[in-house]
């Protein structure tokens, strides 16, 4: 992390930006590691001034991987916030930004759940779930919405 | 260029997080 993720100008753009970091040594801080369940480095977690997760990681990730990571933090962090005009406008520009990324589908999957809370229309759910399953019809989040059919 | 300025500690990341309506990003990591 610190030879090539870190010192990536993008991603220290992003952290900056958006985050304040910071870095736990797993060693000394048992306290924190068994607080949050970190069995393994690097284990990065995306979290409120309340302490609830929004997302984590683990393992090494290269600067786009990364970018991706936080993003989709961001994304969670508004859903999880009540936020859904946040949340679609996050989850929504990953799709568009890196429609071919591994993580994209879950994105698209939760675009849908945004929009729906945002609008409280069925329709919006739906259409993005459609769109999932066009785009990625080999996607686990795919068959989350319709391995019923 | 952006360098990553890292908090000191956890609990001044949380404090400053809370004090400009951010969210965290904490490392576990390992030396060496």
């Amino acid at each position: 992390m610190d030879t090539g993720t870190y010192p990536d100008a993008r991603v220290a753009d992003a952290v900056t930006q958006h985050f304040v970091p910071v870095r736990v040594n797993a060693r000394e801080s048992r306290d924190l590691v068994g607080r949050f369940g970190a069995r393994w480095t690097p284990t990065l977690l995306v979290l409120d001034p309340d302490e609830r997760v929004h997302r984590r990681w683990e393992g090494y990730l290269p600067p786009t991987d990364f970018l991706v990571e936080l993003r989709l933090a961001r994304a969670h962090a508004a859903l999880d916030q009540g936020r859904y005009e946040d949340a679609a406008r996050e989850f929504g520009a990953l799709v568009r930004e890196a429609p071919d990324h591994p993580e994209a589908p879950e994105a698209q999957y939760w675009l849908g759940v945004a929009e729906y809370r945002r609008t409280g229309d069925a329709e919006r759910l739906r259409a993005a779930w459609n769109e999932l399953a066009a785009k990625y019809p080999q996607s686990l989040w795919t068959r989350r919405v319709f391995w019923l059919n | 260029m952006a360098t990553i300025q890292w908090e000191a500690s956890y609990a001044d990341a949380l404090a400053k997080a809370k004090r400009e309506g951010r969210l965290v990003l904490l490392d576990f990591f390992a030396p060496g």
